[in-house]
């Protein structure tokens, strides 16, 4: 969700309002896995960078559907990460399994439709499913902020 | 010989009224005599602090223009709608508001601060 989420970090998480947690699903076959892994792999290196890479995948998504190994860790040196390190992660296990326990998770939680959004906060909590303009999102915010 | 007299005498009366005319001519031109007079000095030294004060405030302009501009570079559009932006004066809370990128114990990579009431967790596919 790149397009509401800059609105949203822009007028809310800079605010101080909202920390966004993004949880990957994984619905459509090995690339699923590969992107997750690309960008988790990059957390692995920096927080940061994880964020970086999930812009840059989310940004091109029409690309990544038909992506090789090749396109990851092109996806990682554009992105300034040490090649070997993210290799080493790329083609290892931990982080795939890692991703394959919160995909289960997430179904165990009755995420069934991606995307889902969860705001929760001590006034209570709200769902949306499916992609969302801005607004409906600074409204779910506003109710729930203290 | 009278004659040149009386003109004579007219003239001298006439320098003796002279002095009285630029008395009166001064005051309405007193103005003049005085910013003349003074303005090296009066006009120079104020003129100088205004510049001096128009420098300060310029300076002081720049400097709080500035601060903003440095808090959005440190973190983007944090401080557009703020009141301290509006009001150009150094904003206390950027620092602790500024967003943070991190791992959750579960996991899962978060962005925002940790004190933020409110966590929206994004359930998505990147395809």
């Amino acid at each position: 969700m790149l397009g509401a989420e800059r609105d949203i970090v822009a007028n809310h998480v800079t605010a101080g309002e909202v920390r966004l947690v993004f949880w990957p699903i994984l619905d459509l076959g090995p690339n699923s896995l590969n992107a997750a892994t690309t960008a988790f792999c990059a957390g692995e290196q920096d927080p940061a960078l994880f964020w970086a890479a999930h812009d840059l995948l989310f940004a091109n998504q029409g690309e990544v559907y038909g992506a090789d190994r090749d396109y990851f860790l092109n996806v990682a040196a554009g992105l300034g990460l040490d090649a070997d390190a993210f290799a080493a992660c790329y083609d290892g296990d931990d982080v795939r399994a890692q991703l394959v326990d919160l995909d289960a998770t997430r179904r165990q939680q009755g995420i069934n439709q991606r995307p889902t959004f969860a705001l929760v906060s001590d006034a209570g909590t709200r769902r949306l499913i499916g992609a969302q303009p801005y607004d409906t999102f600074a409204a779910a915010i506003t109710a729930l902020l203290p | 010989m009278c004659m040149r007299r009386f003109l004579l005498g007219l003239l001298l009366l006439l320098a003796a009224c002279a002095p009285a005319a630029g008395e009166t001519g001064a005051p309405a031109s007193s103005p003049v005599v005085m910013t003349a007079t003074t303005a090296p000095t009066a006009t120079t030294a104020p003129a100088a602090t205004t510049v001096r004060e128009s420098a300060a405030a310029t300076a002081t302009t720049v400097v709080t223009a500035t601060a903003p501009a440095g808090g959005e570079q440190g973190s983007a559009a944090a401080t557009a709608d703020s009141p301290a932006a509006a009001t150009g004066e150094p904003e206390p809370t950027a620092a602790p508001s500024s967003p943070i990128a991190g791992r959750n114990d579960d996991g899962t990579f978060f962005y925002g601060a940790a004190a933020a009431p409110v966590t929206l967790t994004d359930y998505s596919d990147f395809l």
